[in-house]
């Protein structure tokens, strides 16, 4: 009460009240948390090198050897059999005297039926 | 390390003279934001702001200006920011109460800066409480003058004003700091 009273006859008593004021100071290990924050606002790049190349020529030669499967997938399923030399001569003579399947049975029909 | 060579330093990126500007600093920040801000907490959140903010500015810094001063301009700018969020927020707060979507936001406790002598705590919670209903450049010179102890010059240095314009703002300010202390020694 007796400190209101002061007060209220010293108004200016509350607006000096500041009058000597020390600093506040800032709690311990500021820096630290400070780094922390600066950390998770900028993380560190992690390094993605494989055996010391950059990802970029990694992945550049992995896309090369995919292009190149595929390549050689739609190949070798399109791919006409190979015939032998061997198979084709004897393919050859087998049309030229008439030994093939079909022409030995028509020559038969025709035979049968004089 | 004086003042020119640590921007030096820390325009080329070290991180020790970065460490040291924390250092050297951090208290004289921290008083000052708190002295506006009012709260422990969001003041140590505010000196983090202000110090990523010298991080990243430093390399603009011209040395036209002392680096105080620079710092206590950025201190400034980042607490009256913290400010103007949380007016914001209560006033978003109480249109929600209004019309009846929420809780009214309760009124703050008191602020006990811990640099106030004992015989003045009472006091000072009451000035600093009235200090948070003064316009910005009132509340801006009297903290920087009354919590921080400034001379009216480097005042007027961080403000960009003239002296003669400190001594205007201060004269106001105690108006409206005596007549907000008035209304509260009445309720």
């Amino acid at each position: 009460m007796d400190n209101e009273n002061f007060t209220q006859q010293n108004p200016d008593s509350e607006l000096n009240s500041l009058d000597g004021i020390a600093r506040a100071e800032m709690p311990p290990f500021f820096y630290t948390r400070l780094q922390a924050r600066m950390e998770m606002n900028n993380p560190v790049a992690v390094d993605f090198r494989i055996f010391g190349i950059r990802p970029a020529f990694t992945m550049a030669a992995l896309c090369m050897l995919v292009i190149l499967n595929c390549m050689a997938i739609r190949y070798f399923s399109t791919e006409k059999p190979t015939v032998t030399a061997a198979e084709s001569g004897i393919s050859q003579f087998a049309s030229e005297y008439n030994l093939t399947g079909t022409a030995a049975y028509s020559y038969a029909d025709k035979t049968d039926l004089q | 390390m004086n003042d020119q060579t640590l921007i030096v330093s820390l325009q080329k990126g070290e991180p020790a003279a970065f460490k040291q500007l924390v250092d050297n600093w951090q208290h004289m920040v921290f008083n000052t934001v708190v002295s506006i801000v009012q709260d422990y907490q969001e003041a140590e959140d505010v000196c983090q702001e202000v110090f990523i903010q010298v991080h990243q500015s430093i390399k603009n810094f011209r040395g036209d200006a002392r680096l105080s001063t620079w710092l206590y301009r950025i201190a400034v700018t980042k607490a009256l920011d913290c400010e103007r969020k949380k007016k914001s927020k209560k006033r978003v707060a109480n249109l929600k109460s209004w019309i009846g979507l929420g809780e009214k936001e309760p009124e703050p406790a008191n602020f006990y800066h811990p640099g106030v002598q004992l015989e003045n705590k009472e006091k000072a919670a009451r000035l600093f409480r009235a200090m948070q209903l003064l316009p910005e450049n009132q509340r801006i010179a009297f903290t920087l003058i009354k919590a921080e102890g400034l001379s009216y010059e480097e005042v007027s240095a961080i403000m960009n004003l003239s002296v003669k314009a400190i001594e205007s703002l201060m004269h106001r300010a105690k108006e409206n700091l005596q007549k907000k202390l008035k209304e509260f020694r009445s309720h």
